[in-house]
């Protein structure tokens, strides 16, 4: 039996047909949660990032939440370019997910206290700090057990539970949330000019790492959807986040990296000391440089690549001021996600 | 010092229901809780019909409540809704419809429109029969425990009979190793995680109901354990009504919360937190 000959024209366009069946069905494989057109749309607004201005990520080593944490942000603060808060309304939003033995799961109250000190300076005209706990029902509860309650109490700052503040239906753009156009969400978080993200720089062992953008999702209200927001587990919690994110008003990061969490975080995971500050008017390249000072691949943090290839946010042109990343270069133990 | 029904009355919205807070706009939550509150107590009479007609005004065409009238999809409020009107013995047909939808309320697995079927849909999964936060979601303890105390003794059909005892199969599958509660599964991605005093006592409170033998020692102990370590309202008075129906009294804990109150007469300003506080103070809910 002869085998049939192909030619070298005839084996060319073969592969060039493979090679085009097997890109589709790449694309079709790794959009099936989007759609295609929203994928070519989303890429198209990524590449877009490119002839926008490098986004500028502040950072800063300091070892202990003794030191003073008000200059130290100062510092940061202007190196980064901050925005102009004078007169706007501001959210603060630490994470506050629930109360775990010594604290570690959440963002220290003297970082938040230094947050609404410089916040002070910079002649904002109103403070609120909201939370929404994933785990209790009554977030104050974490407030006080963190040792929060204090601070806000000598500053004379509210605290706002958002699993119970009044709701207000927002529409969500680009289709994140399945089979709904809108969220219902706090009004002091829709009222809010700027939210500032405050989170505790952790491994999560579902997001990969929870940061300033995973941290948004404490705004979402239990009232509506359940504790712990349990949107997360009907829409997937990366398509969540990054809904979410894209509803809210602009959101600028200030992360507590000074005592981190590595391995199963967010809430059994160990402490690790890395005594890291960093402070950005982009949350995402915030998160991303903070990811990879944890020792993590951009790539393997589904609502980071994600949010980079769609363009939501600067992850093409990021530049660090302050101290070097290799001065504050750390290699977290992988939750048991990644 | 007003006492905590004149804060009830005080904080009531104009419109008959109640808030989170004082000055919130009515949701279907609170407002069960403090007509379960004050429906006793006669100079509460007024606030407590108005709260009624409040209730009844947010009820969905298909039997269910929202957070508000606003919200166009019914979910675990309900349960709330239906204890509370449960009560009131005057609108036997917006109760029907409640028990008719939660009842029915589909699952990740089951719809709604399979529950509506003669016979229970057959599924090998136990979990698929429990109750979710909202329509078409898996279910958690506490939207199970809320509806199995709503659900027993007034819902007569099987499938209600059958849900409840899969709650049961639920309570005992999902009791963590201390004992008690958390918010749903005892080892989430493989997370031992403790056991919490609010779904805790929820639980509790059903199986008083349902399965009274069910409840261990162990199941108590948990409770006190997290009331010890979150001294919220919430978790100590939901927590002491729990141990009052299982006939544990606790003279220290019932002083804690006393002392805890504002000069308003309220518990942080919280008509919801207030309420669990004077049903933890009477002892039933």
């Amino acid at each position: 039996m002869t085998v049939p000959k192909v030619s070298r024209r005839a084996f060319i366009r073969l592969a060039l047909l493979g090679g085009i069946g097997a890109g589709i069905a790449y694309i079709q494989h790794q959009t099936a949660g989007v759609g295609l057109l929203n994928f070519i749309r989303w890429s198209f607004r990524g590449q877009l990032q490119w002839l926008k201005p490098p986004a500028i990520v502040g950072l800063g080593k300091c070892p202990s939440y003794d030191e003073d944490l008000v200059s130290n942000l100062r510092e940061l603060w202007d190196l980064s370019e901050m925005p102009d808060l004078r007169g706007k309304s501001i959210l603060v939003k630490p994470n506050l997910l629930d109360e775990v033995d010594n604290n570690i799961a959440t963002t220290h109250p003297r970082i938040v206290a230094a947050v609404l000190d410089l916040l002070a300076e910079l002649g904002v005209s109103k403070i609120v700090v909201g939370e929404g706990s994933a785990f209790r029902r009554d977030t104050y509860s974490v407030v006080k057990s963190c040792g929060l309650s204090q601070t806000l109490d000598s500053h004379g700052i509210p605290f706002i539970d958002l699993n119970y503040d009044e709701l207000i239906p927002v529409k969500v753009r680009d289709g994140w949330i399945r089979n709904s156009d809108y969220l219902w969400l706090p009004r002091h978080v829709m009222e809010a000019d700027t939210i500032v993200s405050v989170p505790k720089l952790k491994a999560h062992h579902w997001a990969g790492v929870t940061l300033s953008i995973k941290n948004l999702l404490g705004v979402i209200p239990s009232s509506r959807y359940g504790w712990p927001k349990n949107i997360i587990h009907i829409n997937g919690i990366n398509a969540t986040i990054l809904g979410l994110y894209q509803s809210l008003p602009p959101v600028i990061s200030i992360i507590d990296g000074i005592i981190g969490m590595e391995g199963n975080g967010p809430l059994y995971g160990k402490p690790v000391q890395h005594g890291l500050l960093a402070v950005g008017r982009d949350p995402l390249a915030v998160d991303i440089i903070c990811t990879q000072l944890m020792g993590f691949s951009i790539e393997t943090i589904p609502h980071l690549s994600g949010a980079a290839l769609a363009g939501i946010g600067q992850a093409k042109k990021i530049v660090t001021r302050g101290i070097s990343p290799d001065q504050l270069q750390k290699h977290y133990e992988a939750p048991p996600i990644l | 010092m007003p006492s905590a029904i004149d804060y009830l009355i005080d904080a009531q919205h104009e419109s008959g229901g109640w808030g989170y807070t004082s000055t919130q706009k009515p949701v279907v939550e609170p407002t069960a809780a403090v007509l379960l509150a004050i429906r006793n107590e006669p100079l509460a009479n007024n606030s407590y019909q108005r709260g009624i007609s409040w209730l009844l005004s947010s009820q969905h065409q298909d039997g269910g409540w929202g957070i508000n009238k606003n919200d166009p999809e019914s979910g675990w409020q309900t349960a709330w809704a239906l204890i509370a009107l449960s009560y009131y013995n005057e609108n036997q047909a917006s109760i029907s419809k409640s028990v008719e939808w939660l009842t029915t309320v589909g699952t990740l697995e089951i719809s709604q429109a399979e529950f509506q079927k003669p016979e229970i849909p057959k599924r090998d999964n136990n979990d698929a029969f429990i109750w979710p936060w909202l329509p078409g979601q898996a279910g958690w303890i506490e939207p199970t425990a809320m509806a199995v105390f709503a659900l027993e003794g007034i819902a007569k059909t099987r499938l209600a009979e059958y849900r409840i005892s899969a709650a049961l199969r639920y309570f005992r599958k999902y009791r963590t190793a201390d004992g008690g509660w958390n918010i749903g599964n005892a080892t989430p991605l493989d997370t031992i995680v403790l056991p919490r005093a609010y779904p805790t006592a929820l639980v509790l409170l059903a199986l008083a109901r349902i399965a009274r033998p069910e409840i261990q020692i162990n199941d108590l102990k948990a409770l006190r354990q997290d009331m010890q370590r979150d001294p919220s309202i919430l978790t100590q008075a939901s927590g002491l009504l729990a141990l009052r129906t299982l006939g544990e009294d606790d003279e220290t804990l019932i002083s804690n919360i006393t002392e805890q109150r504002l000069q308003n007469g309220s518990w942080d300003d919280n008509p919801f937190f207030t309420a669990w506080v004077i049903m933890a103070s009477r002892g039933y809910l």
